[in-house]
């Protein structure tokens, strides 16, 4: 049985590792460092979880966010927004479905996604 | 004709004819001329008779003529008389006219007395002695004190200079009210000196209402009688005098006044001036001409006030002050910049007040105030201010940035080493594993830290707003309790909690904020208690507050620090061990947060007994329920 995909939209390379490492027990695990990259990559595969960061070049998360909750092909998709600000946190807690504040817990962010698959 | 004797008073004469003839003077008979013979039998001719006729016309012409001279005389003693009387009223009048030129006139009270004196001496029908004085009531001393005199003699000018009521003929007069008379130095003399001349007196009262305001002293002649007409003419410019006194008195009074209002006005620091209806200069004080300036008055005097203000605020206090005068508005105040002679600018904060004739207004009156420094001061204050505002809000917006950059590593940090804890990089023997644990414990204080500062910031700069909802007590309790009791049991501390039974089911506020507070307050009991418990209980203060306690059995902290430990980056000190070390912000962040919540921090301490820290929340509903 192949594994679910979560895509990985985090610019830091190394929080991108961390995540792809404490994901890929469960996931087919795919990291992607650029905003509009992000976008275009989600024209072509409907992920079973994304993590996003918010400040991102290309494109920010939020703009991702709003994409995915706009496009009906990607109703499945569950969204955990890692962000280090918290007022941009409290802005999209609503649209994602759950916001993560860094540092992110890797105990926590496994537990979590466990959950959603 | 047949004369015979018939009347004895002829008989002795022997007259044998006698003729009598009327002395008539028109109609009146002046009397009878008779003339007689002494010859026996002889008549008198017609002749003769026709001479005695006209020498009776004639003795009638001239018996006439001596009546017309003594009716003459009497026309002319009578006429003497009605030029004296006349000459009594109009020197009388004279005296009176020059009494009342006096009151016109600026003189001082004593030149006033003086010119009195000398008009009195200048009257010629009353032949008094050209010696005399002036006494003046003085209430301080009760005396009459000499003002004025005319020939006293140096020895009485001296005895005399205060005499009681009753002394003297002089204080008799003010005692009795009445014109003392004296004609020769009698025992009411009681002021005495060697060589004392003889002398009467008319000692003169100056009397107004019923007070004795002064007595007027003349000197007349030993044995001089005293006549009803000097009488009646001292009454009358006694009354003149005692008119002209009272009137000095006043105006001395006002005078006075207006000199002490004046000094006032013109020594006062403030500058006072006043205008016409139209605004132009009437007064200025000296102050204005210093504070604007100016040499003279006459630069300012005429001048409208909007000349003398900043050109780009004469449009503003044109505006003000027209309505002032439309609404006589009777004070107002208000602040503007001046320009001086010097071309500077000078703040004023000017109150005026409209001057009125009855309902018209006919000019207003301005005491304005130098407020520069003042405005310096006000402007130096709200640029400190804005600067200090400004300091504030970049330091939070630089903390704010500084804990964000830092979360973004400590991912990385806490990330890795929970990732080799997890074991994802293969197995970690005993020392790898114990270096792990150190690095996520560093790197958890480290986020708390920064987590704490993030929030220092976000009340400080007033930008942390409160997510408002309503929430089960019960529930926050239990998650307190989650919490804590892991770290509780770590420490082998008792941790307990408790809800009153009269506590709503549900309460509005900031839940999550609730929960920060109570697991930093409970948070510090569990660090800073070595052994004992720590209890957290919910409890109704009152109808209409709720209360948090937050009791230990730790150190306790000492009165000396009660009031520190609530502010940012303090600790009380020694208090800082490896195992409790903090940022120092949580009782800081607590309280402010509390109090942004609408609630009150206190606390009870007993050293070495515990801490009790209470959070009392008022219990509200959402707005508009």
């Amino acid at each position: 049985m192949t594994k679910p995909l979560a895509l990985i939209v985090e610019d830091d390379p190394q929080l991108s590792q961390i995540f792809t490492l404490t994901l890929c027990e469960l996931f087919e695990t795919e990291s992607i460092t650029d905003g509009s990259l992000a976008l275009t990559r989600l024209l072509e595969v409907v992920p079973h979880l994304v993590v996003l960061d918010i400040n991102l070049p290309g494109a920010s998360g939020a703009q991702i966010l709003h994409f995915i909750r706009a496009d009906a092909r990607l109703n499945t998709t569950r969204v955990i927004l890692a962000t280090a600000n918290i007022r941009q946190a409290e802005d999209l807690q609503d649209e994602a479905d759950i916001v993560l504040l860094k540092p992110v817990s890797i105990g926590q962010l496994r537990d979590l996604a466990e959950r959603l698959i | 004709m047949e004369w015979e004797h018939r009347d004895r008073k002829y008989a002795d004469l022997l007259a044998y004819a006698i003729i009598e003839i009327p002395i008539m003077a028109g109609e009146r008979c002046l009397g009878v001329l008779t003339l007689s013979r002494s010859k026996p039998d002889y008549t008198f001719t017609a002749a003769q008779t026709e001479t005695g006729i006209l020498f009776a016309r004639l003795v009638a012409l001239v018996l006439d003529n001596a009546n017309l001279y003594e009716s003459a005389v009497k026309e002319i003693a009578e006429r003497e008389r009605a030029q004296d009387s006349l000459q009594y009223s109009n020197q009388q009048q004279q005296v009176i006219n020059s009494l009342l030129k006096i009151s016109f006139e600026d003189n001082s009270m004593d030149e006033m007395l003086s010119i009195i004196l000398d008009e009195i001496f200048s009257i010629e029908w009353m032949t008094i002695s050209q010696k005399g004085g002036v006494f003046l009531f003085n209430e301080q001393t009760n005396t009459l004190d000499l003002r004025v005199h005319r020939n006293l003699a140096p020895a009485l000018e001296i005895k005399c200079a205060k005499l009681n009521f009753g002394q003297c003929l002089c204080g008799r007069a003010a005692l009795s009210r009445e014109i003392q008379f004296a004609d020769c130095l009698d025992e009411r003399h009681e002021i005495r000196y060697e060589g004392m001349e003889e002398h009467g007196h008319y000692n003169v009262p100056i009397l107004q209402g019923g007070k004795t305001l002064g007595v007027i002293v003349l000197y007349l002649p030993h044995g001089y009688q005293k006549t009803e007409k000097d009488i009646a003419f001292l009454h009358t410019v006694a009354d003149a005098v005692a008119v002209l006194l009272r009137r000095k008195q006043v105006e001395t009074l006002l005078l006075e006044n207006e000199a002490r209002f004046r000094q006032i006005v013109e020594s006062a620091n403030d500058v006072i001036y006043r205008t016409d209806m139209l605004g132009n200069f009437i007064y200025v004080n000296p102050t204005s001409l210093i504070i604007m300036g100016y040499k003279n008055e006459s630069e300012v005097l005429g001048k409208n006030y909007l000349e003398l203000a900043a050109p780009e605020w004469r449009h503003k206090l044109k505006r003000f002050y027209n309505r002032q005068f439309l609404t006589k508005q009777s004070n107002t105040y208000f602040e503007f910049p001046a320009i001086n002679a010097g071309g500077e600018a000078i703040w004023f904060g000017q109150s005026v007040q409209i001057i009125k004739d009855g309902d018209a207004v006919v000019g207003f009156q301005a005491v304005a105030r130098d407020i520069t420094q003042l405005k310096q001061a006000q402007e130096a204050l709200s640029l400190s201010r804005d600067q200090a505002l400004e300091a504030s809000r970049a330091k939070s917006q630089m903390l704010s940035r500084v804990s964000h950059e830092l979360r973004t590593p400590l991912g990385g940090v806490l990330g890795f080493a929970e990732l080799l804890q997890y074991n994802a990089f293969g197995a970690l023997n005993k020392k790898q594993e114990e270096a792990v644990d150190h690095i996520i414990k560093s790197a958890n204080y480290l986020t708390s830290m920064v987590n704490d500062l993030l929030d220092e910031a976000q009340i400080e700069s007033g930008s942390l707003l409160l997510d408002n909802s309503y929430f089960d007590p019960a529930e926050l309790l239990e998650n307190v309790n989650s919490s804590m009791s892991m770290l509780a049991d770590k420490k082998n501390i008792i941790f307990k909690t408790e809800i009153s039974s009269d506590l709503p089911d549900e309460l509005y506020g900031d839940v999550k904020r609730l929960q920060q507070v109570i697991i930093n307050l409970a948070g510090n009991a569990v660090k800073f208690t070595r052994e004992g418990e720590v209890r957290v209980a919910f409890k109704r203060a009152a109808p209409t507050f709720w209360s948090i306690e937050v009791r230990d059995t730790g150190a306790g902290i000492p009165d000396s620090e009660r009031q520190i430990i609530f502010e940012p980056f303090r600790q009380i000190n020694n208090s800082i061990t490896r195992e409790n070390r903090g940022s120092g912000l949580g009782l800081a962040i607590t309280k402010q947060l509390v109090e942004l919540m609408g609630g009150q921090i206190s606390l009870e301490s007993k050293v070495g007994k515990g801490s009790l820290f209470t959070i009392t929340m008022p219990i509200t509903n959402a707005p508009g329920e």
